[in-house]
């Protein structure tokens, strides 16, 4: 078979990689907004981690979690805009270091 | 005659944009920047799963996320941005 001449683990470093990524915008940046796009980006490394596996094993069921992975990233994504446009209303930023009223 | 890998070379390519476009997500300066970026990278995503045979799986990669996800976070960098840069504050 002519697609198999890429090896599983190149996907598997991809996507470490990338979810790597994602960890290092959430511990560095304090936008709430980017905490958004950097938990997009985690969640896009384990859904090529399990296409990747669906396709390797020939098994569908990984394509069908991840379907359910992309609907629970869309609402994820809804919520925290809500979340974000009523932080940026009561603190004026989108600060995460911000917003300590729940803190003493 | 030498075989060409093909997918190899297709593979590293949208591998290297997929890694560079979400290292420019997170390393960015400006937030709308970062998310013209996290749609270079959502694309490439949709690149990978075509590859894997998995076409509805891009798809729908393309219209959930991008046509979805995408246009959420541009409406909350539209309402949310502020110019950047600390000497541009505007005085009430």
């Amino acid at each position: 078979m002519v697609l198999g001449t890429v090896p599983a683990e190149y996907y598997l470093v991809l996507s470490a990689a990338v979810f790597c990524i994602g960890v290092f915008g959430i511990l560095t940046r304090e936008n709430a907004l980017m905490f958004l796009m950097s938990v997009e980006l985690m969640l896009n490394a384990a859904n090529i981690n399990l296409v990747a596996f669906a396709f390797y094993w020939g098994n569908i069921t990984g394509q069908v979690f991840t379907l359910f992975t992309m609907a629970l990233a869309a609402a994820e994504v809804a919520i925290g805009i809500g979340i974000i446009l009523v932080l940026y209303r009561n603190f004026d930023d989108v600060d995460v270091t911000e917003a300590t009223t729940l803190r003493w | 005659m030498a075989v060409v890998p093909y997918q190899l070379l297709a593979f590293l390519l949208f591998a290297l944009v997929t890694v560079g476009a979400s290292l420019g997500v997170v390393l960015a300066r400006d937030v709308w920047h970062s998310a013209l970026l996290l749609g270079v990278a959502l694309l490439s995503v949709a690149v990978h799963y075509v590859m894997l045979s998995a076409e509805f799986l891009a798809a729908m990669q393309v219209l959930v996320y991008v046509g979805g996800v995408l246009i959420l976070i541009t409406f909350a960098v539209m309402l949310v941005r502020r110019e950047s840069g600390p000497e541009t504050e505007v005085a009430p």
